[in-house]
């Protein structure tokens, strides 16, 4: 073999090898704590307890197990990142970087989440109790069987998010945008939803029990057999929805607009409709306010 | 004043029956232990001491409302001290078992592993720290911020924790009723009771009768008042 090829070969080799051993150099500079920044480690099972990673490149980094209990991660770039069963419980993530993360399983309890980036990320069965995920994006994530028991949502944004059976009870959710969310079977019993943006979302078979969803949005929604009752929707858009076998009993609706929307087989006994509008409303036999059932 | 060895009434059977077999069950079937007052063991440095099992630490008042918040009990020394020379770090119990069982809709649940209680009764709770960072003490003192019939059995608390170190062996002192103090509902409740146990000595209170001023009903208008009476408990257990 010639030398030249020898040294091809061998500058190869090096070229190979230098990424494996800068990513060996950056994890042990952030284990010491010397470092914020580790994209793409493996840092599964880690302990980061109480650590300070603000600011830190975590992109792509392998987080799977890894206990982050009250760490805070403010700005904290984990675009693309692996959390899944993560402990991150009372952490402060605000404005970090999670898009496209997984964070299954993940537990979130108590977390500053405010404006922090969750678009596309997989949150599925992960614990947001308590959390403040205030004006946080969470476009396009799914977060199916999520726990965002009394969490603060305010304008947060879960656009075409899916949130089937999630549970959202108490939640505090005020101009909060699910627009084109699908959201089947979930509990926002109790929740502070006024003027959340629900159109064109599908919420079949969810419960707003008590829910204070005062001047909503749920033009072209889908709540088929969903149950809102002793919801408070006045002043609502609920044009062109679709509430066929709807629970709205005791529902208050006054000055809300049900126009074109599909009632048929609802339930309204006792509902409050002084100033809703019902033009070309569909109402086969729906149970009216009075007790009576619509023709 | 009356210096006299504590009895066990009924009412205790009754309330340690309820709070150690009822409790204890139910937390079981919940399958997590939520780790509480008596976690903390004496003696323990307060960077050993389980505090991802509290939240909210913040320099203690006696049952007061909470002074200076902290980060945990390693900032004990943020606190001033007692007049013994110890530091109060009062605490709450993590809620995060509590809110997921909320999330799931089991409320009987969620009520028997939520809140800061001593045998289910709502405390104000605390560490007491020497100045070595040594945990020497624990505090509990029954938090008023409960409902009405809650607070009204309050005192009862120190029942079961009498009940809890054996019932021979206290040393209590009913102290009478001050100038304006009256019973409540025929009852008169102004103990203390100490017993040394296992190298630490055991303090309890218990308090039920009306202040100077506080009634039933308004003399003006002959409307019933709420709420105008002490019911409360409370104990202390110090390292000998």
């Amino acid at each position: 073999m010639k030398t030249s090829a020898v040294i091809r070969v061998l500058a190869l080799v090096v070229a190979a090898l230098a990424p494996m051993s800068a990513r060996a150099d950056a994890l042990s500079a952030f284990l010491s704590g010397a470092s914020v920044d580790c994209a793409g480690c493996d840092l599964s099972n880690a302990d980061l307890k109480h650590r300070d990673l603000s600011g830190g490149n975590l992109a792509g980094a392998n987080l799977a197990g890894a206990d982050l209990y009250a760490a805070k991660l403010v700005g904290t770039d984990c675009t693309g990142g692996n959390l899944d069963g993560a402990r991150l419980k009372r952490a402060d993530l605000t404005g970090a970087v999670l898009s496209r993360a997984t964070a299954q399983n993940g537990n979130f309890h108590a977390a500053e989440l405010r404006n922090a980036r969750f678009d596309g990320a997989n949150l599925t069965g992960a614990n947001f109790n308590r959390a403040d995920l205030s004006q946080a994006d969470l476009s396009g994530a799914q977060l199916v069987g999520a726990m965002l028991y009394a969490a603060n949502l305010g304008k947060a944004n879960f656009q075409g998010a899916d949130l089937s059976q999630a549970m959202l009870g108490h939640a505090r959710m005020p101009q909060a945008d699910l627009s084109d969310a699908t959201a089947v079977g979930v509990d926002f019993t109790e929740a502070a939803m006024r003027g959340v943006n629900f159109g064109g979302a599908t919420l079949d078979r969810s419960a707003f029990d008590h829910g204070d969803m005062r001047d909503t949005i749920l033009s072209g929604a889908s709540l088929v057999d969903a149950r809102l009752p002793w919801a408070d929707l006045r002043g609502s858009d609920l044009t062109g929805s679709t509430m066929t076998g709807t629970s709205l009993y005791s529902t208050d609706l006054r000055n809300s607009d049900l126009s074109r929307a599909n009632l048929s087989g609802a339930i309204l006994r006792r509902a409050h409709v002084g100033g809703t509008k019902f033009d070309q409303t569909l109402l086969t036999g729906v149970t009216m306010p009075g007790g009576t059932m619509h023709n | 004043m009356r210096v006299g060895r504590y009895r066990g009434s009924s009412f205790a059977v009754i309330i340690v029956v309820l709070c150690c077999v009822g409790g204890p069950a139910q937390a079981q079937q919940n399958s997590q232990h939520r780790l509480d007052i008596w976690d903390l063991k004496l003696g323990s440095a307060a960077k050993d001491l389980p505090e991802e099992a509290f939240i909210d630490f913040a320099c203690g008042t006696k049952g007061g409302p909470p002074g200076t918040a902290l980060g945990g009990f390693t900032d004990f020394a943020r606190c001033a001290t007692e007049a013994d020379g110890l530091h109060e770090v009062a605490f709450r119990y993590d809620d995060e078992l509590q809110y997921r069982l909320l999330a799931r809709g089991d409320l009987q649940g969620a009520e028997t592993n939520g809140g800061t209680t001593v045998y289910d009764y709502s405390v104000i709770a605390s560490a007491l720290f020497d100045d070595g960072g040594v945990l020497r003490g624990v505090r509990a003192v029954t938090d008023d911020r409960t409902t009405l019939r809650n607070r009204a059995t309050a005192y009862l608390m120190s029942d079961a924790l009498l009940n809890r170190f054996g019932l021979d062996g206290w040393a209590c002192v009913d102290t009478p009723a001050s100038r304006g103090e009256e019973p409540l509902a025929g009852q008169y409740v102004n103990k203390s009771c100490i017993k040394v146990v296992d190298g630490t000595t055991v303090a309890v209170s218990s308090h039920l009768f009306r202040r100077r001023g506080e009634t039933q009903t308004n003399r003006f208008t002959g409307q019933v008042v709420r709420g105008q009476f002490e019911s409360s408990a409370g104990f202390e257990i110090h390292e000998n």
